[in-house]
């Protein structure tokens, strides 16, 4: 296949959102003891499932980390090595910067391409998705049992291969040939499918300071240098955190269709597999109280996100990019979540209603059965004892059949006219 | 209307034959991203390529290898009036889109050399019978007119080698 445009050592950094708060972040700190700057912790994503044992097995490290930087209620910067133990084609080193509020910023510098300073476009839209994949295993081993349950609700079958949560990507070039002197060159054929690969559909191509800038959904290619990349950073941790957002929308919108169908399957009588139904929606109802705990998390980041756009307010490229519209629209995202949290609890509620309303009849069936059985053997059991009765007083045995039969009907017409009135009683009570 | 380049006219044609005919017929989205990379990887697509891309599949996100360049076509069909595209609601998955050929498609297609044609039938269609796409779970399989099933690799991203060293944001 070919190969259009290739950059010369290039800088990849990864940037997504992850639920911090200041406790969950200083909690992490101390884990990775980061005041004591400790290098070289190992660290693995099993769990351990019997913390009673004293000894560990078969735990294999996945990565190994370095704290390089730290700064209270801030910052923790990390060195990592990652692949341990795994015949990779890939050494990865990178470096992981870990803020807050929840942005995570991934940093490596490309040395070499299948042994090549040069990489293409095409390689890198590769690597770019190998590294999605490391950072995924790797912040697996760093993070909480909370913050990994979090995203394995919104991002479900994450630990499997192949299954992957959303980040926006950031390459960095001084040089790239061709060398096109305009950054919207690089959008024509043939060059512009092949940065659509990294960016996704492009919503801006400007030049900043002399530097060619290529904005996409997904991802940014800067070519040349642009001085100071703070504003590339507060841009690159909106859109991560927009994806976030997005990202769990899509799972709150799948959640109430999920809901929706259960509620119509019960309306239509579709009452099998009870069992399994209010085990799922005991599940669902689990994972909305999770989430909807996120919101002060949540409007903590829209808050450091604002102090840190607004150091930047009015810069060329945030003001070409509309990076104040993504801050507004996550402000009003988050007003809006609340709204839809309380909806799908108001539809669970309504299913278990429903659900209960039917395990409920399910009871008045079952005692009535369980009545008419009690009346059966009750009036066996009075005929019985009239027929023996009689037979023991010398009676005639046709007369004593007759008796006890009449004895048997007697217990079991009455039986039957005072469980209904008590059933009518109770229904009227209800 | 201008000749479109060979590999759109190839893309109209794969359209074509899964939803040309009488009734009316969708291929969706998924399906024909699964079939554009199997025209890739068996040379029919000449200029397009395809890269990983993190895509919502059946309710989950994971890594598919997509074809930007396919997508760029299926947009100028789109625009020239060649193919229609339709956006519905599911209940599992929120929303997904498919695309059946147009009249005007049709027509433009009775224009198309029979060798680009024959080149489409011959890894799409072998036999005379269309390769279909079935899903096993979530991985999409390819059930060929000779009944076997394979598995493409639609949703394994290949590894390239590369070295890489610690970069730190100085902000």
């Amino acid at each position: 296949m070919e190969e259009y445009v290739s950059l010369e050592e290039p800088v990849l950094l990864v940037f997504e959102w992850i639920p911090f708060d200041i406790d969950v972040f200083e909690e992490l700190a101390e884990e990775l003891e980061a005041k004591e700057r400790e290098r070289g912790i190992l660290l693995t994503d099993a769990v351990d499932e019997d913390p009673s044992k004293p000894i560990f097995e078969r735990v294999p490290p996945k990565a190994m980390v370095s704290v390089t930087r730290y700064e209270f209620g801030k910052v923790i910067e990390l060195e990592s090595f990652l692949g341990l133990g795994e015949e990779k084609l890939q050494r990865e080193r990178l470096g992981i910067r870990i803020t807050d509020y929840g942005s995570v910023v991934y940093g490596l510098r490309i040395k070499s391409v299948c042994g090549s300073p040069k990489a293409s476009l095409d390689k890198l839209s590769r690597i770019v998705f190998d590294v999605f994949d490391d950072t995924s295993t790797l912040m697996d081993s760093i993070l909480s049992l909370y913050q990994r349950r979090v995203l394995n609700i919104i991002y479900p079958r994450l630990r499997e291969e192949g299954f992957e949560r959303r980040k926006y990507a950031v390459l960095i070039a001084r040089r790239a040939s061709p060398d096109l002197p305009r950054a919207e060159n690089y959008l024509a054929d043939p060059y512009g499918t092949e940065v659509r690969q990294v960016t996704g559909r492009v919503i801006s191509a400007f030049e900043l300071n002399g530097a060619k800038v290529l904005c996409g959904e997904n991802g940014m290619l800067i070519i040349g240098d642009p001085g100071d990349l703070s504003w590339a950073v507060i841009y690159a941790s909106l859109r991560a955190f927009e994806m976030f957002l997005n990202d769990m929308n899509v799972y709150l919108w799948m959640t109430w269709d999920r809901v929706s169908v259960l509620r119509r399957e019960l309306l239509k009588g579709m009452v099998e597999e009870v069992k399994r139904r209010r085990g799922e929606l005991a599940r669902i109802s689990s994972d909305i109280s999770l989430l909807s705990g996120l919101r002060g998390v949540i409007s903590y980041a829209i808050k450091r996100l604002e102090e840190e756009f607004s150091e930047l307010e009015g810069h060329e490229a945030l003001d070409t990019l509309r990076a104040g519209r993504i801050l507004l629209g996550l402000k009003r995202r988050n007003q809006f979540l609340g709204d839809l949290f309380e909806a799908i609890r108001n539809e669970i509620g309504g299913v278990v209603m429903i659900l209960n309303t039917h395990i409920e009849e399910s009871l008045d069936r079952l005692n009535t059965y369980m009545y008419i059985l009690s009346i059966v053997f009750g009036a066996f059991g009075v005929g019985e004892f009239t027929m023996e009765s009689l037979l023991s007083l010398g009676y005639d045995p046709a007369i004593s059949m007759l008796m006890s039969i009449g004895a048997m009907s007697a217990v079991a017409i009455g039986g039957w006219a005072i469980g209904k009135y008590v059933l009518k009683r109770g229904g009227e009570e209800a | 209307m201008r000749r479109l380049r060979e590999d759109a006219e190839k893309l109209l044609y794969l359209i074509s034959l899964y939803t040309g005919g009488e009734v009316i017929k969708w291929i969706k989205n998924y399906a024909l991203w699964v079939l554009v990379y199997y025209g890739i990887i068996n040379n029919v697509f000449k200029s397009y390529d395809y890269a990983p891309t993190v895509v919502m599949w059946h309710g989950a996100f994971r890594v598919a290898n997509i074809s930007m360049e396919a997508e760029k076509d299926l947009l100028r069909l789109r625009n020239e009036g060649l193919i229609e595209k339709l956006r519905l609601a599911t209940s599992k998955y929120r929303y997904i889109t498919a695309y059946r050929v147009s009249k005007g498609g049709l027509e433009y297609l009775k224009g198309v050399p029979a060798e680009i044609r024959k080149s489409v039938d011959a890894v799409f269609r072998p036999g005379g019978s269309l390769v279909t796409v079935v899903l096993d779970d979530y991985r999409p399989l390819l059930r060929m007119p000779d009944g076997r099933t394979i598995n493409i690799g639609f949703l394994e991203a290949e590894d390239v080698p590369y070295e890489s060293d610690t970069y730190y944001l100085l902000v």
